[in-house]
């Protein structure tokens, strides 16, 4: 030690300004990432075409009916008269000759009880939900029998324009109506949209009353609750203190909104994963597919006697999001709402159906043709031999054990080949394998995947069982989790995370924030490139088709732009390595995945609900596979199983090489029981169970019936019947003929 | 037998972390079961499922009563009746809403007994009514004369039960007295099962400090009332008495006795009412939790869920719950006077499998249990009764090692403890002859081995470093049976700063062999989950601790002794703990429960040793006499417990500070 020279002042600083050069240069490094842009990756959002707003000359309706309504548009099957003082519309039905009405007529609205602004509302085909910039906290309602209201008529090629504008509020908005072959479609352009003075728009509703029907009629709602659900018009309901009320998509993930709901551990509830609603009158029903703008629409229905005696439903254009702003760490939150618009146009279109068709199988096959005619939904997928399994393998997940992250592995590479080695020995001839905790140190971090965990084998054992299984004629997708990032991580949050209402990151309530929609679509396709070379089939998304957020930057991304991206990585990742595959399976998703999981089948448990039927399953099945809750995750396994028969959904299961108790600690602690051993003989006898209907694996449901509270029965293209009798716990297949 | 292991402190409410996971709960609520071994809820897939809610056109449901034919009947406080209900939530009748002697005025209690008499708690009428089964009213029982009611005080009956009697037993609103007691004839035989007032330590403290006139101005300590009564098939009347968790749900015979013994109850702190099924289990719904409980007859928490929403929209989320009953279904029936409805709520196969594998476990029939705890964990993995059920059956099919590995994955410290008796036994029985060979090798090569090494040491000439170190390890010894000698040799020599460390880190050591390889039936704990830092700084804190305060203490009162001195003497005095500690973590390992004494005993023994010579070691350390010794020893003691208490005050002070800075480095960094 004594012999080397001590450095000299000289040195000192040439060695500091060296350290300080490799500290940049690494900072640098690091922050300058190689991660894909959307435009490299080819990846981008679709710019949208914004609707026009009409000018001309004004149109004076004259020479109203005996109510005073005017004529305005006709096509073949539809007419519309408007009320031009109310402005309350009328379009008729020329196929059945029924009349849709936006509000109840006036002679009817004698025995409400109600008075004031909720009667009025009962009058009026628009309810605008306003505040002051003075006080932000305060919201109140305008509509059409407010006072200063000054309405202006337009038509135009098929259509009609009717502008509002509230003149002491100096708020405009402008509807428009026009006629499809289908039915009814209602524009509110965001260029018709004036917000002059003090005040400024929150929300809107547009035809708030459309249809609305009074207790005991025959008929019902329909609702996107699961897979659809039904408030019927003659059944009795619980007192409840507000009716419902959900956003398409669920609602913005990072604003805590002050009317939160006030149950002490937050209700479960699953967001909405279709725009739409649908009412049915008798012999007449429409359904409304909210198009434009869906993200931000909250979809309302009110049972009868909460506003009024009748029941309702209807689209709700949020403009502006409500929030609890802080200014500071010890100053108490208040409630206030954005400054600036959400820009977007709405179209909602109401497709009318007569007779038969007037159900909510016509209302799925409706929306069904809906998603053909925009080329949403693809084709219909090839026949099956055999049903597919989905078959779920853990491979293991992180805890925290002696003091530090310790990776627990439950069913390595070897062990799955295993499993499905014995799988496929005892019969079962179609399987689609999702991996789960393949990456390296488990799940929880989402920057660092590669090497695949050494405690499964690694790279080279995951590319033997991916072969392996490719010879046996089985597809491999591996699961993964893009978008919320544990925050052990090692990805910066401030840079990556998104940020929520108040402009910080957001985190939840497990410390996890959310990766920039163009980060996880970045950081997919790194991944992609990576498992390609094991030949792995596809990838398994989590939270790709559950939801979808804003990230409020100072150029935000909107609602609508994320859940493109969303569904432009799930088609990248279909034509990268063939398959893609989310949870939930959110209408964006449709027609880029080849498979849902956690589909829903169960509604929401709502008071308001009386029955669930399967009007999003009769509106994709035979187009995109689907899985409910995987057989062993069942809270009834009998129950469940039926419903999976009955809404013509495939079987799947978790299954694990060793007991999951192991897993106890980990994230992965929902795995109840997975051990491979005590589940095959259950799988086995599951599977050709629902082998059964292996035959109409790719074909369209046509109609679907309720022969007794315990007995439905589900029809197919060939006419194939499939009845299930949940009483007697037992389910038939009758081969139809017309094959 | 099973396990009676209550967690000392509650949590409030349901700990449970929502993080997002693959897979979806579909239900609106979560359901947990409580995991005896943490004292946490763990969640685990439902034990009941929503089954009907039933509207009718009930105004305000207040109270529920389901007889043995599962028939319901519903107190509607508003529209002033009876609602009789049947099992599919089919309206049959009604009593009390026609005008008459048997008109009701807001009732709010109801029983049938089993002739199907109807008892009605006809609050309003300020009476008790009482109706045929088809509903005819037959009589009626005013405020009973009695010298021990007073003359002014109201009889207002908010909820009753009737045993075989005929007795009434019956809650007045507001009463803190227990349940009236009323014969058939109406005449008042006493009061029944009042709640004792609760003696508090401010109590206490306000009797010793106040004068009488300030006492007559503290708010009287008075017993809580009983917010809801049911009588079981055994004639045992369950309480329900919100405030607390001991004594909320309460066992009383026909004397009043209580067979839970005031125990404490999960999730009934805001304990609305309680139902109990033909098995003994215990179901409560509960407002401050917001969730239904299941316990075993015994008490235990089983299940929780549930949850109560203001906004209430979706079934399993309750408005403003009422009361609760089952019927021979074990459905769940729950009245919610806000929501104006009744929710039932079915058993899951899983529940059923589960509870009916407990019941008998309970019941000790372990065989008929077998194939109920086989399904049960064909289910879940994850529950830790399933594993004493099965390993209590392997138990007694003889098949300990099984039974073994089941209960200690349940961590069950008595049956681990029997099955490995069974084990031990049968091993000793194999290999008796081998043990005492092996013992008597062992002794033999000890002591001559010993002796050899000796004279082969003997001839070398070891470098003086060795030497010395030797010799500071002799000291050690020497102190452990000789303290006094020993202290005073080592007062006279320094040992060399290798050795006190090497003796530290030997102690270390041994606390990890502790930690990691005590015998389960000392140790049930998951190793894994062993917060490592923790334990070893309760474990050098204190002794580190002693060092200061004993030398900081001493030098002040006149001691002799150096910080060099004290830090040999208090590491030389530690001796005990290590050669005593190997053979109590083998013992721990060997015997059995039943035999726990003798590692207590070694344990004892050790401590004592420890204190001794630490003792000692203060004493020549210091040069004191004996009374100084104590005297001193006693403020090092409070000195430690100051410097703890500082310790306390400043890291409390400085996470204030640690927060405010690490609030502004998210501001920074998250916004901006």
């Amino acid at each position: 030690m004594a012999s080397i020279r001590r450095p000299g002042k000289k040195a000192w600083i040439s060695l500091g300004l060296a350290a300080v050069a490799c500290v940049i240069a690494l900072t640098v490094l690091l922050e300058r990432s190689e991660l894909p842009t959307l435009e490299e990756m080819g990846l981008e959002p679709q710019a949208q075409t914004k609707l026009q707003v009409r000018s001309g000359e004004a149109w004076l309706p004259q020479g109203g009916d005996a109510a005073g309504y005017v004529t305005a548009i006709e096509n073949e099957n539809f007419a519309l008269r408007i009320h031009p003082q109310t402005t309350q519309i009328i379009v008729t039905d020329k196929r059945s000759g029924y009349e849709w009405r936006s509000n109840p007529p006036e002679e009817k609205l004698a025995d409400e009880k109600v008075k004031g602004l909720l009667l009025s509302n009962l009058k009026s085909p628009l309810v605008m939900d306003y505040f002051g910039f003075g006080d932000k906290a305060r919201r109140d309602l305008l509509n059409t029998t407010s006072k200063k209201l000054r309405i202006s008529f337009l038509r135009y090629e098929g259509g009609l324009q009717v502008s509002y504008e509230f003149t002491d509020k100096q708020i405009g908005v402008i509807v428009q109506y026009e006629l499809s072959d289908h039915g009814l479609i209602v524009h509110v352009p965001d260029d018709g949209i004036t917000e002059k003075g003090e005040f400024a728009i929150f929300s809107l509703d547009v035809l708030p009353y459309f249809g609305a029907a009074k207790p005991g009629e025959d008929g019902y709602i329909l609702l996107p609750d699961g897979p659809g659900g039904i408030i019927k018009f003659n059944a009795p309901h619980s007192s409840l203190t507000q009716g419902y009320s959900n956003q398409i998509y669920g609602s913005e993930v990072s604003n805590v909104r002050p009317d939160s709901r006030k149950s002490s551990r937050g209700s479960i509830s699953e967001g909405i994963t279709y725009p739409v609603f649908g009412v049915k009158r008798g012999d007449n029903a429409y359904l409304a597919i909210i198009k434009e703008g869906k993200e931000e629409t909250v979809i309302k229905a009110m049972p009868a006697g909460l506003k009024s005696t009748y029941y309702n439903v209807n689209a709700s254009f949020m403009y502006r999001e409500e929030f609890l702003r802080k200014n500071g760490i010890l100053s108490m939150p208040f409630k206030t709402v954005e400054s600036d618009r959400m820009k977007l146009d709405r179209t909602v279109e109401y497709r009318f159906m007569i007779g038969k068709e007037a159900n909510y199988t016509g209302m799925a096959v409706s929306y069904r043709e809906e998603l053909q005619a925009s080329g949403q939904l693809g084709d219909k997928m090839a026949p099956a031999e055999h049903i597919p399994l989905t078959l779920n393998i853990v491979g293991g997940n992180s805890q925290d054990a002696y003091n530090r992250e310790q990776y627990i592995p439950v069913t390595t590479f070897e062990q799955a080949e295993r499993i499905v080695t014995e799988l496929s020995d005892s019969g079962m001839s179609n399987i689609r394998i999702v991996y789960y905790g393949w990456q390296d140190g488990g799940d929880f971090n989402a920057a660092k995947r590669f090497p695949i965990e050494n405690g499964l084998g690694g790279s080279k054992a995951a590319k033997t069982f991916v072969d392996r299984m490719h010879e046996l004629g089985f597809t491999v997708l591996f699961e993964d989790n893009f978008v919320y990032v544990d925050a052990r991580s090692s990805i910066s949050a401030k840079s990556k995370g998104v940020r929520g209402i108040n402009g910080t990151v957001f985190f939840n309530g497990s410390n996890e924030f959310l990766l920039k929609p163009e980060l996880t679509l970045a950081y997919a396709f790194e991944t992609i490139e990576k498992l390609k070379p094991i030949g792995v089939d596809g990838i398994h998304y989590n939270w790709l088709g559950e939801f979808t957020f804003r990230d409020y930057e100072k150029t935000p991304t909107e609602r609508r732009q994320t859940s493109q991206m969303y569904r432009n990585l799930l088609a990248y990742t279909q034509q990268q390595l063939g398959r893609s595959g989310v949870y939930s399976g959110s209408d964006f998703s449709l027609g880029a995945v080849d498979h849902i999981s956690d589909f829903p089948l169960e509604g929401n448990y709502y008071f308001m609900v009386d029955e669930t039927v399967p009007f999003y399953p009769i509106a994709i099945h035979g187009y995109v596979s689907y899985s409910s809750t995987a057989g062993n995750m069942r809270d009834d396994y009998e129950g469940q199983f039926l419903k999976a028969i009955e809404y013509g959904a495939l079987p799947a299961f978790y299954v694990t090489w060793e007991r999951s108790r192991l897993l106890k600690n980990t994230a992965s602690d929902y795995l109840f029981s997975s051990e491979f051993d005590l589940w095959k003989e259950r799988m086995m006898k599951e599977y050709k169970d629902f082998d059964k209907l292996a035959a109409l694996f790719n074909q369209a449901i046509v109609a679907h019936d309720k022969r007794s509270d315990t007995v439905f029965v589900t029809t197919y293209e060939d006419g194939t019947e499939v009845t299930v009798d949940y009483g007697k716990r037992s389910f038939e297949v009758a081969k139809g003929g017309n094959q | 037998m099973i396990k009676r292991l209550f967690p000392l402190f509650f949590v409030f409410g349901l700990l449970l972390s929502l993080t997002p996971s693959p897979v979806s709960a579909k239900l609106p609520y979560i359901t947990a079961y409580m995991d005896s071994n943490s004292g946490n809820w763990n969640t685990s897939q439902a034990v009941y499922v929503p089954g009907k809610t039933i509207t009718l056109s009930l105004e305000e449901p207040v109270d529920l009563f389901i007889d043995d034919k599962d028939i319901a009947y519903v107190v509607d406080r508003k529209t002033n009746r009876i609602v009789i209900v049947d099992p599919d939530g089919n309206e049959l009748r009604s009593i009390g809403d026609t005008d008459g002697a048997g008109a009701l005025n807001a009732p709010e209690g109801v029983f049938v007994d089993k002739e199907g008499i109807v008892y009605v708690a006809d609050t309003g009428n300020q009476r008790i009514a009482v109706y045929s089964s088809n509903g005819t009213f037959k009589r009626e029982y005013k405020k009973p004369d009695s010298p021990y009611l007073a003359k002014d005080a109201f009889f207002v009956p908010s909820k009753l039960v009737v045993d075989k009697r005929g007795v009434m037993y019956i809650i007045l609103s507001g009463s803190d007295q227990g349940l009236m007691r009323l014969d058939p004839d109406g005449v008042f035989t006493g009061a029944f099962g009042a709640n004792k007032a609760e003696q508090s330590y401010s109590n206490w403290l306000k009797k010793l400090i106040l004068n009488k006139e300030q006492l007559a101005k503290e708010i009287a300590n008075r017993p809580r009332p009983i917010a809801n009564v049911t009588i079981d098939e055994d004639g045992f009347f369950f309480t329900a008495s919100p405030g607390s968790y001991s004594g909320s749900i309460r066992k009383l015979n026909a004397g009043g006795y209580d067979s839970f013994r005031g125990r404490g109850f999960w999730n009934t702190i805001g304990i609305i009412d309680v139902a109990v099924d033909q098995n003994g289990f215990i179901y409560d719904i509960d407002s401050d939790s917001a969730s239904v409980t299941l316990f075993d007859p015994y008490g235990d928490a089983l299940f929780a869920f549930g949850d109560i929403d203001s906004d209430s929209q979706q079934q399993g989320l309750f408005g403003f719950p009422t009361s609760i009953a089952v019927n021979s279904k074990h459905s769940i029936w729950v009245t919610d006077s806000k929501l104006k409805n009744i929710q039932t709520f079915e058993r899951t196969s899983f529940g059923e499998h589960v509870l009916t594998a407990t019941m008998l476990y309970m019941n000790g029939q372990y065989t008929e249990s077998k194939p109920y705890w086989q399904k049960v964990h064909e289910q879940n993995d994850m529950y830790n009764l399933t594993f004493q059920g099965l390993g209590r059956i392997d138990f007694e099919e003889k098949r300990y090692s099984q039974s073994l590995e089941n209960f200690k994955i349940a961590y069950d410290v008595e049956g681990y403890s029997r099955a490995f008796w069974e084990i031990r036994f049968a091993w000793l029985q194999r290999n008796l002859i081998y043990l005492i060979l092996a013992l008597t090798a062992a002794y033999l090569a000890v002591k001559y081995g010993y002796r050899l090494l000796r004279r082969l040491t003997a001839k070398h000439s070891w470098p003086p470093l060795l030497i010395r170190y030797r010799d500071d390890l002799k000291d050690f010894r020497h102190v452990l049976l000789h303290p006094y000698s020993g202290f005073y040799k080592l007062k006279g020599r320094t040992s060399s700063w290798a050795i006190i460390v090497f003796i530290l880190l030997l102690a270390v050591g041994i606390k990890l062999l502790h930690i990691y390889f005590t015998g389960f039936v000392f140790n049930p704990v998951d190793n894994s989950q062993i917060n490592l830092f923790n334990k070893l700084a309760f474990f050098v804190i204190p002794w580190l601790t002693w060092i200061i305060a004993n030398y900081l203490v001493c030098s002040v009162k006149g001691g002799e002794g150096r910080l060099r001195e004290v830090i040999q003497a208090s590491t030389y005095a530690l001796a005990p703990y290590i050669i005593f500690s190997l053979p109590i973590i083998v013992l721990s390992n060997i015997v059995v429960l039943e035999e726990r004494v003798i590692v207590d005993l070694w344990n004892q023994a050790m401590l004592i040793w420890l204190l001794v010579l630490l003792f000692v070691s203060t004493q020549v350390v210091h040069n004191f006499d004996f009374l100084e010794t104590i005297r001193n020893s006693l403020i090092s003691l409070f000195a430690i417990i100051i410097i703890w208490f500082f310790a306390f005050i400043v890291s409390g002070l400085t996470f204030n500070l640690y927060d405010f800075i690490r609030q502004l480095y998210r501001e920074v960094i998250f916004y901006g």
